[in-house]
């Protein structure tokens, strides 16, 4: 993992002036799904290095240590043995970039991936996810308390009544607290920018968010009703963009949300590659929040390794 | 098994690699196969290749491979497709509008069967990326067949009046030929004429249309292609029975055909040039305009190059930008599914090599990036600064893939930069303020205007140029006209003086010696030329004799020449901002000031066309005509400029219609009405709105005519569309043809009279044919047909309505609008709360933004289903004394509706209103 982003202080003025125009974004957003088109072995590697990219989620309320063991499991074996074989690719240790859980799943999370032998960081959601609406006191507690449990990447909800009545400040306070909670743990910020009202906004809070000293910033939770969308992340790609040309620090990006198929995983690389680099194609400043999208990618997999099409049940379970 | 090339995990991605050729390849090689890979023309139905002809080879731009040969034509060859144009003109003229539609959709469906082979085959043979073809030209080429088929199938009612000028010939360029092919035929095809587009050699996609066209069966004659060198341009311009020629290319063609056609018969409209303009202010959205230049200049959407205006405050930023996109930018094959540019032959590149060396020989920085193969013809994005601006290539066309970036300070100096050349194709402006955005998009001298968008296209959105980049418009209802006439003009006749020498004209002094008495009228007409506003003498300070018909001595004119011309164009320029700023009823009340006096004057004027050999019936009709023509286009003027058209395009999304309306209101009203703007469109304008808080997204709007700079924008709702009220189909009554210009009633307040001058011979037989269910198109629906399957239960509805009976909920929604009075859009608040009490009792009320989309459906559906309203043509037979001017009838529904129904299915409910329609139809901003 990188350094830390160390932020910066508040400079209310890299926000005032921005602009962003919603329908020049959105046709932007048209475009950059069929302007690269990748087939046949480029896509077989383009759908590995997806797989590298992926924090394996689960984040629902019946998760309990069994099914944590299988994810974790899949995590370290994400494409089946045979099939990276074929491919030639089995010695490569090709794993996910994470595994996202509850905080109150970390420890068994940690055991499990220490039972499969292997160092997955293990990512938390906390601060109230997903609606972030609890007291900043117990918000902070959750981080530490996650921590300690082991996780070393902490995803934080942000307030989004701040944005929504421009409390920059506030929102900026807030974040460096959450990321003083963090300690060495890398602090992820999701925006939930469903339900930030405009792309002014998002970039406006993803400046905001890396300024406070954010390693990564986030879509969305995955339990809004607009999750990762490519208008949002070209705002946010740009703010990345700016901030790195304002400081010289690079800020990762993490989708999440919705992204179910590889076809869209690759769409979201080739989104990354065009507005920021192939610099940011690695899994310190490039991660897909996603749960499904993994036995997909696998199918795919499958299907350019035999030139048939995998039912589910052909592959493991995550 | 190979394993995946392109990196390893634990390696750093590299550069994507170029895809294998991909296997597509085969598609437009199997077609030139059927060929034998020898092409000719396609002429009437058939291929046409004659013997003894000079073949020229196709080749691949990139790698110069041969693909096959393309026979030139030769006169007899042009001779031979003018003469089957001819011949199919008659019967496709002759044929109802709905006849010609279908046949249109039937093309636009074979179209859709074969695009696979038209993007390869026009990517292949111009280079370009495979991507544009595919996602922009051919879809385009579809809809607009769609486009023009709807309004060929309202023709008889909306064009009545006008008729087709008979064959077309069209001039293509090499490149883009296609989609330019297909901005032409549509029209032409559409209200009648017929086609013989000439293309450059090696251009297989005209022909393959072409083919397409002609195996459709029953018209095999209306489109004929025939490939040939630019020798035979001014052959086929002045083959008997060409009425127009549409040519598309270069600025000195251009210009070389203008003066190879003085004087012919043939009517010319010209598009020439390929620059394009690009505004960026401070107030930007920078990323997004930075895009606005890729699509410009650095895709293979736009065919020409692009100069960039930037704002000082932001040029650093905006340079930065710029240059961090050229490095991501991809040029490569044009096949090549992942690649941005293509390339466009050795000729192209050669062109743009030659500029760019001369500009840096001139000062200029280059700065060139991207992944681009080092053969000979592909070039880098370039992006060329710090050109002086007095230099050679400042003032050149910018060829593609170039940009010219150059600094301004203020707005006022941005239209000085931008308006101080002489071309004016498109532009667009880059700013997040609208009074901003729209006071520049107005200062433009240019045809075409995007707001924060660049090189949008839509069928229904007219575009064209001005200045050098030509004089002629293309889609919309502006495009139909330029192969319309009114009917009953004569054709056009060659009016060549064979031994007129331009270089001497009007130089030499004229040697008149009295030839006698004059024998005109008393009092004698004044001696002198009218120019500018008074009678003044000649250069020449000469006459020269007239003679009447019997060919004895008139009288003496003023003898003028070239300088008294050069003064009379003068003197109209300096005229030109004074009148265009007037307001349109003034415009108009000028010219029924003019009708009056022409009527007063009416028994001089015909004796003396009376003593030229006209008889004086003939004479007195066209006298009359002339005043009428004069209050038709007077009240025309005062109409269109109380009209801001407004077009909506969404993507696939249904139009968001409530919010565009909302959304203009709170837009329009307070950045107008503070008073700080003036607003004085002197050229049609289009425009692309939008912003991050109101969902609609692309929105064009078009000033038709000079709007009044002294009043605010309001909203009205008295005026239906643009159209005119087309007087009411009644039964058994025929329409009394001197009614519309006899009186000499006053015009302000006067429902617009149709748009066109009228003839009194054809109004009274221009019945259009009755249109049945049967023969009416099936695809796209046409909105006519609820209306003329009216039930009659409805009808006895509607009596009951209007006796005063307050039917069911329902019954009343579905038919007893008519009833209501006209209501004003009032501004603060919006008729979309009143709208569902007239909707089916289903819809309660505007549903919140989710479910909007279902809710339009439903809305679509409803009318489908329950065969919609009865329109108000209903109105008007059943009680023929009501007023029906304000109420637009169902035969002639909106555009916009149309167009809602062709590309998204969605039905026009309610034309029956005047405020229902209005929330259909955007149009009606009085200005």
């Amino acid at each position: 993992m990188s350094a830390h982003n160390r932020g910066t202080e508040l400079d209310l003025s890299w926000i005032s002036k921005i602009q962003v125009n919603h329908p020049a974004v959105l046709r932007r957003a048209e475009q950059i799904q069929a302007r690269r088109t990748v087939k046949k072995e480029w896509q077989a590697a383009w759908l590995l290095k997806a797989v590298t990219f992926i924090d394996l989620t689960t984040l629902s309320g019946d998760d309990t240590s069994s099914n944590i063991q299988r994810l974790c499991y899949k995590a370290k074996y994400p494409i089946r043995e045979d099939l990276l074989k074929a491919l030639n690719m089995y010695d490569k240790g090709i794993t996910t970039a994470a595994v996202c859980v509850y905080p109150a799943r970390v420890c068994d999370t940690v055991k499990a991936l220490k039972a499969a032998g292997c160092n997955i960081p293990v990512a938390s959601v906390a601060t109230g996810f997903p609606a972030g609406q609890t007291h900043l006191k117990t918000r902070l507690e959750e981080i530490r308390l996650a921590v300690e449990d082991g996780a070393t990447e902490i995803d934080v909800v942000i307030n989004r009544s701040l944005v929504l009545t421009g409390q920059w400040e506030a929102l900026y306070d807030e974040i460096r607290q959450f990321r003083k909670a963090c300690g060495e743990a890398h602090l992820k910020t999701i925006l939930a920018t469903g339900e930030l009202g405009s792309l002014t906004n998002v970039y406006k809070a993803s400046m905001i968010a890396m300024m406070a000293g954010s390693d990564f910033i986030k879509t969305s939770t995955g339990k809004e009703t607009v999750n990762a969308t490519f208008p949002v992340a070209i705002v946010m790609l740009r703010a990345i963009r700016d901030f790195f040309w304002k400081t010289g620090n690079k800020i990762g990006f993490k989708p999440a949300g919705g992204i179910r198929s590889a076809k869209d995983s690759l769409a979201w690389l080739s989104l990354v590659k065009e507005e920021l680099g192939d610099e940011w194609l690695k899994p310190e400043l490039f991660r897909i929040g996603a749960s499904t999208l993994l036995s997909d990618i696998e199918r795919q997999i499958y299907h350019h390794v035999t030139g048939r099409y995998a039912a589910y049940h052909d592959l493991p379970m995550s | 098994m190979s394993p995946p090339r392109g990196f390893w995990v634990g390696v750093e991605l590299p550069q994507l690699l170029l895809i294998p050729f991909p296997n597509c390849l085969y598609l437009p090689q199997a077609w030139l196969d059927t060929q034998d890979r020898c092409l000719g023309h396609y002429v009437n139905g058939k291929w046409l290749k004659p013997e003894h002809r000079n073949s020229v080879p196709c080749q691949d731009p990139i790698t110069g491979e041969n693909l096959a040969s393309c026979l030139q034509a030769q006169a007899e060859d042009v001779a031979a497709a003018v003469e089957a144009a001819r011949t199919a003109f008659k019967s496709w003229s002759a044929h109802p509008g709905v006849v010609r539609a279908q046949h249109l959709v039937r093309l636009a469906k074979v179209i859709q069967k074969h695009q696979r082979l038209l993007w390869t085959l026009e990517s292949l043979v111009t280079g370009r990326a495979v991507r544009e073809v595919r996602d922009g030209d051919v879809q385009l080429a579809q809809q607009l067949l769609h486009y023009h088929a709807i309004q060929a199938s309202t023709q008889e009612e909306a064009l009545a009046g006008w008729e087709p000028m008979g064959v077309i010939g069209l001039i293509l360029p090499p490149t883009f030929s296609f989609l330019e092919m297909m901005w032409r035929i549509c029209p032409a095809l559409a209200v009648g004429c017929t086609v013989v587009a000439l293309v450059p050699p090696a251009s297989p996609t005209p022909l393959l249309l072409a083919q397409l066209s002609g195996e459709l069966g029953p018209f095999p004659g209306i489109l004929n292609v025939i490939s040939g060198p630019a020798s035979l341009v001014p052959v086929l311009a002045s083959q008997p029975g060409i009425q127009k020629v549409a040519f598309c290319g270069a600025l000195e063609e251009g210009r070389a055909l203008r003066r190879t056609l003085a004087g012919e018969c043939a009517e010319l409209g010209l598009a020439l040039g390929t620059e394009s303009l690009l505004l960026l202010t401070d107030t930007a959205d920078v990323d997004s305009a930075v895009e606005g230049v890729v699509d410009a200049a650095w895709s293979d959407r736009g065919p020409g190059g692009l100069r960039l205006l930037i704002q000082e405050s932001v040029w650093d930023e905006a340079m930065r930008r710029l240059q961090e996109r050229m490095g991501r930018l991809r040029s490569g094959r044009g096949l090549d599914g992942a690649v941005d540019m293509g390339a466009r032959g050795a000729a192209a590149c050669d062109l743009v090599q030659r500029f760019v060396r001369e500009a840096q020989s001139q000062g200029a920085q280059v700065f060139q990036a991207g992944d681009v193969p080092s053969e000979h013809p592909f070039y880098p994005p370039t992006l060329v600064s710090n050109l002086p601006p007095a230099s050679p290539c400042a003032r050149a066309e910018v060829p593609w893939p170039v940009v010219v970036a150059s600094p301004f300070r203020t707005a006022k100096e941005a239209l000085a930069l931008a308006n101080g050349t002489p071309r004016g194709g498109s532009a667009s402006v880059w700013s997040e303020r609208l009074g901003q955005a729209l006071e520049l998009g107005y200062g433009l001298q240019v045809g075409t205007v995007w707001i924060n968008a660049h090189g949008l296209r839509d069928p229904s959105v007219p575009t064209g140029g001005c200045k050098e980049s030509g004089c002629s418009w293309h889609g919309g209802p502006d495009g139909l006209y330029e192969y319309l006439r009114p009917s009953g003009t004569p054709a056009r006749l060659s009016c060549l003086s064979k031994n007129l020498n331009y270089d001497t004209f009007g130089l030499a002094v004229p040697s008149t010696l009295p030839a006698g008495p004059e024998i005109g009228p008393s009092p004698a007409p004044p001696y002198g030329l009218f120019v500018g506003g008074r009678f003044q003498a000649p250069g020449a300070r000469s006459s020269r004799p007239i003679q009447d018909s019997s060919g004895n001595l008139h009288g003496y004119v003023a003898e003028g020449g070239a300088k008294d011309i050069r003064g009379a164009v003068e003197a109209a320029h300096q005229a030109f901002p004074g009148w265009a700023g007037q307001s349109p009823g003034a415009r108009a009340a000028l010219l029924w000031a003019l009708a009056a006096a022409l009527e007063r004057r009416k028994s001089t004027l015909a004796s003396r066309l009376e003593r030229q050999g006209v008889e004086l019936k003939a004479a007195e009709a066209e006298v009359e005509l002339s005043a009428r023509r004069l209050r038709a286009w007077g009240a025309r003027a005062q109409a269109q400029g109380h009209t801001l058209q407004l077009a909506l395009q969404t993507g696939r999304e249904p139009p968001p219609i409530w919010r565009v309306q909302k959304a203009l209101l709170q837009k329009f009203t307070p950045e107008i009405k503070d008073g700080q703007r003036q607003f004085c469109a002197t050229s049609n304008y289009l425009g692309y709105f939008g912003d991050a808080k109101n969902r609609y997204q692309r929105l064009y709007v078009k000033f038709l005519e000079n709007v009044n700079k002294k009043d605010y924008v309001r909203v009205c709702a008295r005026k239906p569309w643009h159209r005119p009220p087309v007087p009411v189909r009644r039964s058994g009554q025929a329409k009394n043809p001197t009614s519309a210009g006899g009186s000499s009633a006053p015009p302000p307040k006067a429902p617009a009279p149709p748009p066109k001058p009228e003839t009194p011979e054809k109004t009274t037989s221009e019945k259009p044919p009755e249109q049945t269910p049967e023969t009416a198109m099936p695809e796209p629906p046409a909105p006519e047909k609820p209306s003329l399957l009216r039930p009659v239960e409805k009808e006895k509805e509607k009596e009951k309505v209007t006796r005063g009976e307050r039917p069911l909920r329902g019954e009343r929604a579905a038919s007893g609008r008519q009833t209501r009075p006209e209501r004003s859009l009032a501004t603060g608040q919006p008729a979309t709360s009143r709208l569902p009490k007239a909707r089916p009792t289903k819809v309660k009320a505007e549903p919140p933004p989710k479910k909007r989309k279902k809710w339009l459906k439903e809305a679509g559906g409803n009318a489908a289903a329950g065969g919609g309203p009865p329109g108000s043509s209903s109105d008007s037979e059943s009680s023929p004394g009501a007023p029906s001017e304000d109420v637009p009838t169902r035969k002639s529904p909106c555009p916009f509706c149309l167009v809602l129904e062709a590309q998204y299915g969605l039905a026009c409910t309610d034309l029956s209103t005047p405020s229902s329609h209005l929330l259909h139809q955007p149009c009606l901003f009085m200005i």
